[in-house]
C-alpha cells in the first residue's frame, strides 16, 4: 500500500453508531465472577500462571473421529438403526444353540454392512481431517520475543501471543485487537466466513495500546486481559484490559474475529485470547441439518412392517412347531422315535411344547431375518453419494462467472428433489442478481434514461402490443452501444442529453448539479483507489449505494477520496468544463435504518455553506419537502411510479441548507443522544435527527434496477409446467414485488390478482391516533375479510378455470399467519396459482415455509441466498442456497447450493425426477427380492415340521444380500433413466410422478410385495414338484437337501436379478456386467466353495460339479422356474406399458417411435403440461381427443434399433 | 506489497486477461466424462408390442419341444412302486403293528410278488420310499459329526451328536448321532422266475463322499450298543467309506417324503416275468405312521419318472403362445395409441394437484 500513516482523526463521528465507547459499567462488573473468569497474560504467554491456566492451543479439529473415538463412536452410531439392532441380536444369539445357522455366515453379512458404512464414514472424516490440517499449518507472524516476530504455524499460538497480520489474511485466533497501521488504531475487517455480510466491518483499538506501532516495541509489552469465557455470541465481549495498573473496558469493538479478514488495512497487531475451539466461531459452528427425505421416513414404515411380517411368520411357525412337538411323545410312546423325543434338549421336549415353541419363535425370528433387507441402509447410502457426485458434477449446473459449480452439501435429500411441491423463494439475490445497476433518474420533473429493463420486456412481450416493436428496436440500440462501449457494472444509464458532460446545457443544469453531487457526497461507501491503473471502484454496504457512487461518477462527479472528516470529489465545472476536485467537509452521517428509510449527511462545502443531503423512499420524502421545494413534486411522483411499474427501486433526493445556529443546536443534541447508553438511545437519535430533517427541496428521484437472473423467466415457466407452485416471500415494496413477478412470468397478463394489504386509509388513521389493540384488531378484522373475498373468488375462478395470484403484505402476514385465520388463509393460498409475499420478514418466510409444510403435508424447498432466508431454509424440507454475491451464511445452513435460481430447472426435473424414481424403485426391488428368498425359507420350513432348518446352506444365506443380489440394484439406484435428459426437460409434467408419489404409493409398495411373495410360491412349488423323489439324473441317485437348496437358491437368483433386467429402463454395459456377473458369479461361488474342504463347505461340497451340473434336469428346472416366475409380471407390465402407460412410459414410446421430434407427438403429450399458469397456453389449438384416436398404430412395426443391446 | 493481496483485492473494473487465466486453470469446472454426465452408452428397452408377442412366441417355441421331450423321457421310464408296510404285517397284528415291529420275537420276513409290466432295461434301481420321515427336522439334520466320520483322528469329536453321542461309559460312538442311529434296516431279496437276482450297491452313493467326507480308516465302534437301537447294525470290520447304505441314508432328503437308493439290479427285467421279493420288515415306520414303498425303476437322461417337468413345459409353452394370439388380437382390436392422458393416476383422481 503506497499511504504511510494516516492522519489521527476521529472516526467514530462518521459511523455515528458503530463506536459507541463502553463505559464501566453494566457487565464490565461481572468480569472475574463465573462466566467472566478469563485471564490472558498479554505477550507473555509462557509465564507460570499463564501456565496454570491451561488453556487449549490453536489446533482445530472439525473430524468427527479421532484415532481412539472412531471404532466406539462409529458402532454407536451404526447400531442405532433399529435394523441394525436386529442383525446385531440376531449375531448374538448365533451362537447359542437357538440359532438355525453357524454364527460366523451371521456375523459375516452384519460386519461387511456394518464396515462398509464405518469406512464410508473413515473416508468422509479423512477428508475433513485433511482441511484442517491445511488450516491448522497456516503461517501467521507471532512475537518471539526481544521485539523480533517471526511466522508461525496457526496451530502453536497459545493465548496470549501477539501476532501481526497483513492484508488480506485472516485472523488465526479470536484476538483484542492492539494497535494497526492507521494513526488511530482502526482496522477494516471482512466477516463474510462468518455472517454473510459482504460489507467491511470498522475496528478500533483503544487509545493507549494504538501506539504500539512497530515490532520493537512489543518487547517490553505486557498487560492482562480479564474477560467472559468461550460463548457462541459473534457479537458481544466483555473484557477489560490491564495496563500499568489501569483498567480499560474492551467491548465488541476491539474483539477480531477468527476466520475474517483483514482488509483496507496495511496490518494490524493482536493478541491472542481465544484459540481453538474456544474461538466463537468455533463455537458457533453448527453441524450441517440433518433432514431425511419422506421416502426414507416410509421405508423405515416399511421396515416395521416387514419386522411384523417377520414376527407373524415366527408366530405361525412357532404354533405349528410347537404342535408337533407335543405329538411327539404319545402317552409316554414315541411317534417319531428317530429324534428321541425321550431323551431331548429343552429346544425339542415334548413335555415342555410351550416352552419349546417359545424357544423357536427365537429361532424362527432369525431364520427369516432374510425378510428385512439387512444392506438395504448402506447400499442407499452409496447409491446416494454417488448421485449426489452426479449433482456436482453436472456441467449444465456449473456458473462460469463465478466458477461456482452446484454442491450437494447432505446427499440425504436427492430423491426430495424429485417430490417438491412448492417452491419458496426469496426475491433479491435469489431471483435477481442482486447487482443494481442505475438505469434511469428523474430530474428537476424531467426524466432521463432511455435503459429498458426486463420488466418492461418482459411485459412488452406479453401484451404484443406496438411497443414491442420499439422495444426490440431499443434493444438493437442498446446492443449496439453495449457494444462499442465496455459496459461498467453498476451503471446502465444512456442518454445523450446528460452523459459525457452534456448536462451542462440541458435548461435545469444547476439542479442536475446538486443532484449529481448529493450522488457523489451523500453515502457511506468507501472508494478503493487501483495504483496501476488509477481507477476507483468502491466498497458499499449495499450494491444499491455502489450504484449511486459510480452512476455519478461516471456522469462526472467521481468521488475519489474519503478521509475521517471530508469527502473529495472531481467535479465537473459547467463554467470551466474542466475537472476540478472539491473537498466537502463531512459534518455528520445519519445512517440508514430500516425504520427512517432515508440517510442524510451534512457537509460544509469550500464555501462554507452548510448543507443537508438526503435521500430516501418517496413514502418518507415527500411528506418532508419544504413549500417551496415541491416545484417538480408532480411530475417526479409521475415518474416514480413509472419506474416502480418498470420493476425499479426508487429513492428521493432532496436537500436543503442550514445555517449555523440550526447546526450547532442539532450536532450538540445529536452528540449527545450518540454518546447516550439506554435502551432507547436509537428512538432519542431518530427524533433528533427527525427535526433537522424538514423543509427539504426536491431535486428528483433515482431509479436502479435489480436485473433478473439470466434464464429465470423460462426456468419459472418450466416449473410451473411441471406443476410446481412457487411463492416469492421477499422485502420488497409491493409494487415492485408485482412487477418482478410480471418480469418472471411468475405472473401474467389476464391472472387475476387477488391483493390483500393492511395499508388502507381507515388503519392509517388508527395507526395516527396510536390505539395499538384497535389497530390490531380492525387490521385482522380486515385481513379476514379480504381473505374470505378471496376465497369467494376463487370459486369462482375455478368454476371458469381461470388462474389466481395472490398478492400479500408483511403487515397483513402478520394476521394471516395467527392461529385462527391461517388455515382460511392457506386455503386461499393453495388455491391460487402464484403467490407473492411482500414486504416480509426473516421470520415471516420461516413461519409461511413451515405453515405450508405442516398444513398441507406437500414437500417444500425454500431457496435464497442471505442471511435473511437461513430460517426458511432449515424449516423447509429442502434448503437450496444460491452461492451468489451476499456471501456463506444462506449456502452454510442450506442442503444444496447452486450459483444460479435458473439451474433449479436441472436440478429438480432431471436430477430430482432420476433420484425418485431411482431411490423409490431402489427400496420396492429390495423388499421384493427379501421376500421373494425369505418366503422360500417359510415354504420350505412348512415342509419340515417348522422345525427352524433352513433350506440353504449358511454361506449361501448371508452372501444373499451382500453379493448375488446387491450390486445390480445399486447399479440400478445409479444409472437408471427413465428417459434421457432433455426429455425430462421437455415434458415437465413428468416430475409430478415423484410429486403425486405415484411410484412409491403404498399400493406400488404393496404390488412390489405381493410379487416377492408369488415369486418365492412359485419358485418354491415348482422346484418342489419337479424333484420330488424320484432319481435325479441318469445314475439314480436322488434329490437331497443340499441338492434341493442349490437348486431353489439357483433359481431364486435367476428370478432377483432377471427381474431386476426386465424392470430398468436404462441398459448400459455396467447393467449388464453386474446382472449376468451376479448370476456367473453365483455359479462360480458354487464351484469355488464346493471345491473347498468339506470342512468348510460341509452341505455344499462338490454339489455343483459332482451333482448339478451333470444333470440336465437342474438346468431344465432352472430354465422352467424362471421364466414361469416372471411370466406374470411380464404379462402384467406388457400390459401396463401399452394400455395405461404412466408419464414416463408415454414419453418412452414417443422415442421408441422416433416421434420426439415430431412437434405433433410432443404437443400431445405436453398438452397436459400446458396450465392455465404458464405463458405458453396459446399455442395450442388442436382437437387432440380426436387426433389421438384416429392415428392408426403401427402394431409390430420395426421399433428394434433401438433395442439392440 | 504483499504478494498474495494483489488478485483477490483488484477492482471491479479490473479486467485484465491475468486473472482469468489463472481461473481457467483452477477452474472448479466439471469435468466431462460420460459417466459422470451419465450419458453412457445404454440401450433402452421398452415392451412394445414387438417385443411381447416375440418373446411369448419366442418361450412357446423353445418350451414346447423341450417339454414334449421331457414327457416322452419320462414316460419312457418304468417304474415299479410297491407298498408293503401294512401287507408285510401278519393279519394278526394288524391291530397293533407297533408291537409287532418292537417285537424280537416274530418272524420279520415277507415275500411279495407282482409283474414286471414292461422291460426294464439295466440297470434297474431298488429305491425304498419312506412318506411323513422328516428327515429334514433341525434336530435330526445337525446331530451328526462329519468331522468323526471323516478321520479316524477325530473320533471323540462328538459334541454335536446328542443324544447319540456317547456310550453309557463315556466311549464315543461311531458313527454318532442320530442320523447314523436311525440307519434304514430293511432288506430286500430278489428273484426272477426263480432265479435269484444280484442287488449291486456299487455306485450308489456319492463319489465325494466315499473319497472326502467318510474316511477310510473309520470303523464303527459301539455303535447300536445303547439300550435303544434304532436301526441297522454296521459290520464294524467295514471302513466307513465303504459303508454305502450308511452313507445314502446320511444325505438327508429334503421332504418328509423320500426315496434312497437301496441298490441296483443289473440285468435286463423283461416284461411280464414274474418278480418276487423277500423283505425283512424291520424298521419302525408305525409309530409315526410313514408309509413304506418298494420302488424298482429305470433312468432317463432326465433321471427318474416325473412327469411334472415335461407337462409344466408344455404348459407353459402352450400358455405363452395363447398371450401372445391374446396380445396380438388385443393390439389389433383394441389399438391405443401413446399418451393418453386420460390414464394418468393423477388425472383420474379429479381431487388431484390442481383443482
Amino acid at each position: 500500500m503506497a499511504g504511510g500513516r494516516r492522519k489521527r482523526q476521529h472516526f467514530g463521528r462518521i459511523h455515528a453508531f458503530s463506536c459507541g465507547r463502553a463505559s464501566f459499567n453494566g457487565e464490565h462488573s461481572l468480569i472475574g465472577g463465573p462466566g467472566f473468569s478469563r485471564i490472558v497474560f498479554c505477550n507473555d504467554p509462557e509465564c507460570f500462571e499463564a501456565g496454570q491456566l491451561k488453556y487449549g492451543g490453536n489446533y482445530v479439529r472439525t473430524t468427527k473421529y479421532t484415532l481412539a473415538t472412531y471404532f466406539p463412536k462409529a458402532l454407536f452410531e451404526q447400531f442405532r438403526r433399529v435394523a441394525n439392532i436386529y442383525f446385531l441380536i440376531c449375531a448374538i444369539l448365533s451362537f447359542t444353540a437357538l440359532s438355525p445357522y453357524s454364527a460366523y455366515s451371521t456375523v459375516f453379512p452384519l460386519v461387511v454392512v456394518v464396515g462398509v458404512t464405518m469406512g464410508k464414514e473413515a473416508v468422509e472424516d479423512w477428508r475433513r481431517k485433511r482441511q484442517d490440517i491445511e488450516m491448522n499449518n497456516r503461517k501467521v507472524k507471532y512475537h518471539r520475543g526481544d521485539g523480533v516476530f517471526d511466522y508461525a504455524k496457526w496451530m502453536d499460538l497459545k493465548v496470549g501471543d501477539v501476532v501481526k497480520v497483513e492484508k488480506d489474511e485472516f485472523f488465526p485466533a479470536d484476538l483484542i485487537l492492539l494497535s494497526s497501521s492507521y494513526d488511530d488504531a482502526i482496522c477494516y475487517v471482512e466477516t463474510t466466513n462468518l455472517d454473510g455480510e459482504t460489507n467491511l466491518k470498522l475496528k478500533q483499538a483503544l487509545d493507549v495500546t494504538a501506539n504500539l506501532l512497530d515490532d520493537s516495541r512489543f518487547e517490553n509489552f505486557r498487560a492482562i486481559i480479564k474477560c467472559e469465557d468461550p460463548n457462541a455470541n459473534l457479537y458481544s465481549f466483555v473484557g477489560n484490559l490491564q495496563l500499568e495498573e489501569q483498567q480499560f473496558p474492551l467491548t465488541p469493538q476491539q474483539l477480531l474475529l477468527r476466520d475474517s479478514k483483514l482488509r483496507n488495512t496495511d496490518y494490524i497487531y493482536g493478541v491472542v485470547i481465544f484459540t481453538g475451539h474456544d474461538t466463537k466461531v468455533i463455537q458457533n459452528s453448527t453441524a450441517p441439518p440433518s433432514k431425511r427425505s419422506k421416502i426414507e421416513r416410509r421405508m423405515d414404515k416399511l421396515v416395521y412392517l416387514l419386522f411384523s411380517a417377520l414376527v407373524f411368520l415366527s408366530f405361525i411357525g412357532s404354533v405349528f412347531f410347537g404342535i408337533t412337538t407335543s405329538k411327539d411323545l404319545e402317552n409316554g410312546v414315541m411317534t417319531r422315535w428317530y429324534l428321541r423325543p425321550d431323551d431331548t434338549t429343552i429346544y425339542y421336549d415334548p413335555k415342555r411344547a410351550p416352552v419349546a415353541a417359545i424357544l423357536h419363535f427365537l429361532t424362527a425370528l432369525m431364520l427369516y431375518g432374510y425378510l428385512i433387507p439387512i444392506s438395504l441402509y448402506v447400499s442407499i447410502e452409496i447409491v446416494k453419494v454417488l448421485q449426489s457426485v452426479f449433482i456436482n458434477q453436472d456441467p449444465h449446473m456449473y456458473y462460469e462467472e463465478g466458477d461456482k459449480p452446484a454442491r450437494a452439501r447432505t446427499s440425504n435429500l436427492n430423491e426430495e428433489l424429485g417430490q417438491v411441491d412448492t417452491i419458496l423463494s426469496d426475491k433479491t439475490g435469489t431471483l435477481t442478481c442482486n447487482s443494481m445497476e442505475f438505469i434511469k433518474c428523474s430530474i428537476a420533473g424531467t426524466a432521463y434514461g432511455h435503459g429498458i429493463t426486463e420488466v418492461e420486456r418482459a411485459l412488452a412481450r406479453g401484451k404484443e402490443t406496438p411497443l414491442a416493436q420499439e422495444v426490440v428496436e431499443d434493444e438493437d440500440n442498446v446492443e449496439e452501444i453495449n457494444e462499442t462501449k465496455p459496459s461498467i457494472k453498476g451503471y446502465n444509464f444512456i442518454d445523450e442529453r446528460i452523459t459525457n458532460g452534456n448536462w451542462v446545457n440541458e435548461p435545469r443544469a444547476d439542479v442536475i448539479q446538486n443532484f449529481l453531487r448529493l450522488l457523489a457526497a451523500c453515502h457511506t461507501a468507501i472508494p478503493e483507489v487501483d495504483d496501476e491503473t488509477g481507477k476507483i471502484s468502491y466498497e458499499a454496504e449495499s450494491p444499491d449505494e455502489a450504484a449511486f457512487v459510480i452512476g455519478a461518477r461516471e456522469l462526472g462527479f467521481e468521488f475519489y477520496e474519503r478521509t475521517q472528516t471530508s469527502i473529495s470529489l472531481h467535479e465537473l465545472d459547467p463554467m470551466s468544463g474542466r475537472k476540478v476536485a472539491r473537498t466537502y467537509k463531512l459534518m455528520n452521517i445519519i445512517e440508514f435504518s430500516s425504520a427512517r428509510k432515508r440517510m442524510s449527511v451534512i457537509v460544509r462545502n469550500e464555501e462554507g455553506r452548510l448543507l443537508l443531503l438526503s435521500k430516501g423512499a418517496d413514502s418518507v420524502m415527500f411528506e418532508r419537502l419544504a413549500q417551496d421545494g415541491r416545484e417538480f413534486e408532480v411530475q417526479t411522483r409521475l415518474h416514480i411510479n413509472e419506474y416502480a411499474d418498470a420493476g425499479l427501486r426508487t429513492l428521493v433526493l432532496a436537500y436543503r441548507e442550514l445555517d449555523e445556529e440550526e447546526y450547532n443546536e442539532f450536532n450538540e443534541e445529536f452528540s449527545q443522544a450518540k454518546n447516550l447508553v439506554s435502551a432507547d438511545r436509537e428512538e432519542i437519535i431518530e427524533e433528533v435527527a427527525e427535526r433537522i430533517e424538514k423543509d427539504l427541496i426536491l431535486l428528483g428521484a433515482t431509479a436502479v434496477e435489480d436485473k433478473l437472473q439470466n434464464g429465470v423467466p423460462e426456468c419459472i415457466d418450466k416449473l410451473a409446467q411441471a406443476g410446481i407452485k412457487l411463492w416469492v416471500l421477499t422485502g420488497d415494496k409491493m409494487e415492485t414485488a408485482i412487477n418482478i413477478g410480471f418480469a418472471c412470468s411468475l405472473l401474467r397478463q389476464g391472472m387475476k390478482q387477488i391483493i390483500i394489504n393492511s395499508e388502507t386509509p381507515g388503519i392509517r388513521a388508527l395507526e395516527k391516533a396510536g390505539d395499538k389493540s384497535a389497530v390490531d384488531e380492525a387490521a385482522k378484522a380486515n385481513v379476514i375479510q379480504q381473505i374470505s373475498e378471496g376465497k369467494a373468488l376463487l370459486n369462482v375462478a375455478s368454476e371458469d378455470s381461470e388462474a389466481l395470484a395472490l398478492i400479500i403484505d408483511g403487515k397483513s402476514l402478520i394476521y394471516a399467519l395467527e392461529d385462527d385465520v391461517k388455515d382460511m388463509f392457506l386455503e386461499l393460498a393453495i388455491g391460487c396459482a402464484s403467490v407473492i409475499c411482500c414486504r416480509s420478514s426473516p421470520k415471516q418466510k420461516a413461519l409461511v415455509t413451515r405453515l405450508v409444510k405442516v398444513k398441507t403435508g406437500s414437500t417444500t424447498l425454500a431457496i435464497g441466498d442471505g442471511a435473511n432466508d437461513v430460517g426458511m431454509l432449515q424449516e423447509a424440507d429442502i434448503g437450496v442456497g444460491i452461492s451468489g454475491v451476499e456471501g456463506m451464511q444462506a449456502v452454510m445452513s442450506s442442503d444444496i447450493a447452486i450459483a444460479q435460481f435458473r439451474f433449479l430447472e436441472r436440478l429438480l426435473l432431471v436430477h430430482g425426477h432420476w433420484c425418485y424414481r431411482r431411490i423409490s424403485f431402489m427400496i420396492c426391488y429390495f423388499f421384493y427380492k427379501n421376500i421373494a428368498f425369505g418366503f422360500t425359507l417359510f415354504f420350505f420350513e412348512a415342509y419340515a415340521s417348522f422345525s427352524g432348518e433352513a433350506a440353504y446352506n449358511d454361506w449361501y444365506l448371508s452372501l444373499y444380500n451382500v453379493f448375488f443380489t446387491s450390486l445390480p440394484v445399486i447399479a440400478m439406484g445409479v444409472f437408471d433413466q427413465d428417459v434421457a435428459a432433455r426429455f425430462c426437460l421437455k415434458f415437465p409434467l413428468l416430475y409430478q410422478e415423484g410429486v403425486q408419489n405415484v411410484l412409491f404409493s403404498w399400493t406400488r409398495i404393496l404390488g412390489w410385495a405381493f410379487n416377492g411373495v408369488l415369486s418365492s410360491t412359485l419358485i418354491f412349488f415348482f422346484c418342489a414338484c419337479a424333484m420330488e423323489h424320484q432319481a435325479f439324473r441318469k445314475g439314480g441317485e436322488v434329490v437331497g437337501m443340499e441338492i434341493f437348496g442349490a437348486v431353489m437358491y439357483t433359481c431364486v437368483v435367476w428370478v432377483v436379478n432377471c427381474q431386476m433386467a426386465l424392470s430398468i429402463n436404462y441398459f448400459t454395459l455396467i447393467q449388464h456386467v453386474f446382472i449376468w456377473g451376479s448370476i456367473v458369479f453365483w455359479y462360480i461361488f458354487l464351484l469355488v466353495y464346493g471345491a473347498m474342504d468339506p470342512n468348510i463347505s460341509t452341505t455344499a461340497y462338490q454339489v455343483f460339479i459332482e451333482a448339478c451340473a451333470p444333470a440336465l434336469s437342474f438346468w431344465l428346472v432352472t430354465l422352467f422356474v424362471t421364466v414361469a416366475t416372471l411370466l406374470p409380471y411380464f404379462s402384467y407390465a406388457a400390459i401396463q406399458m401399452r394400455f395405461f402407460p404412466m408419464y414416463h412410459q408415454m414419453i418412452q414410446w414417443i422415442r421408441n417411435d422416433g416421434h420426439s421430434e415430431d412437434p405433433e407427438y410432443c404437443q400431445m403429450v405436453r398438452q397436459r403440461s400446458l396450465r392455465s399458469t404458464t405463458l405458453h397456453v396459446d399455442i395450442l389449438n388442436l382437437d387432440f381427443k380426436k387426433f389421438m384416436f384416429s392415428f392408426p398404430f403401427p402394431l409390430l412395426s420395426n421399433q428394434t434399433e433401438d433395442l439392440h443391446c | 506489497m504483499d504478494p498474495n493481496g494483489g488478485s483477490s483485492s483488484a477492482g471491479a473494473a479490473d479486467g485484465a486477461s491475468d486473472p482469468a487465466a489463472a481461473r481457467r486453470r483452477h477452474s472448479k469446472k466439471p469435468k466431462y466424462s460420460r459417466f459422470t454426465q451419465q450419458e453412457l452408452p445404454a440401450c433402452k428397452p421398452i415392451l412394445t408390442p414387438g417385443w411381447v408377442i416375440s418373446s411369448f412366441i419366442f418361450v412357446g417355441i423353445i418350451f414346447i419341444p423341450i417339454g414334449l421331450a421331457s414327457l416322452f423321457a419320462s414316460e419312457r421310464v418304468v417304474e415299479i412302486v410297491h407298498r408293503y408296510d401294512k401287507d408285510c404285517v401278519p393279519a394278526s397284528y394288524r391291530n397293533d403293528m407297533l408291537a409287532y415291529i418292537q417285537s424280537n420275537e416274530t418272524n420279520k420276513t415277507c415275500t411279495r410278488t407282482f409283474l414286471v409290466p414292461k422291460q426294464m432295461k439295466s440297470p434297474v434301481y431298488i429305491y425304498y420310499q419312506l412318506d411323513n420321515f422328516y428327515q429334514n427336522h433341525r434336530r435330526y439334520v445337525k446331530s451328526r459329526s462329519d468331522k468323526q466320520l471323516r478321520s479316524r483322528a477325530s473320533e471323540n469329536d462328538t459334541s454335536s451328536c446328542d443324544p447319540e453321542d456317547v456310550t453309557a461309559n463315556k466311549s464315543a460312538i461311531v458313527p454318532c448321532g442320530l442320523i447314523a442311529w436311525s440307519l434304514f434296516n430293511d432288506t430286500y431279496g430278489f428273484s426272477v422266475n426263480n432265479t435269484l437276482l444280484g442287488v449291486s450297491k456299487k455306485n450308489i452313493a456319492w463319489k465325494s463322499d466315499q473319497q472326502h467326507k467318510f474316511g477310510s480308516d473309520v470303523y464303527p465302534k459301539n455303535f447300536q450298543s445303547g439300550g435303544l437301537i434304532g436301526g441297522a447294525k454296521l459290520n464294524s470290520s467295514i471302513p466307513l467309506s465303504q459303508q454305502v447304505d450308511l452313507i445314502v441314508w446320511m444325505r438327508t432328503a429334503a421332504l418328509p417324503t423320500f426315496r434312497k437308493l437301496y441298490g441296483k439290479i443289473e440285468v435286463d427285467l423283461e416284461a411280464n416275468s414274474e418278480l418276487t421279493v423277500v423283505i425283512e420288515n424291520n424298521y419302525n415306520t408305525y409309530s409315526f405312521g410313514g408309509k413304506k414303498k418298494l420302488v424298482l425303476s429305470t433312468t432317463s437322461w432326465i433321471g427318474g419318472k416325473n412327469d411334472f417337468l415335461g407337462i409344466a413345459y408344455i404348459t407353459l409353452g402352450g400358455l405363452s403362445l395363447f398371450l401372445a394370439i391374446s396380445f396380438l388380437l388385443i393390439y389389433i382390436i383394441k389399438p391405443r395409441p401413446l399418451g393418453d392422458p386420460t390414464f394418468l393416476s393423477w388425472n383420474r383422481n379429479p381431487a388431484g394437484h390442481f383443482n
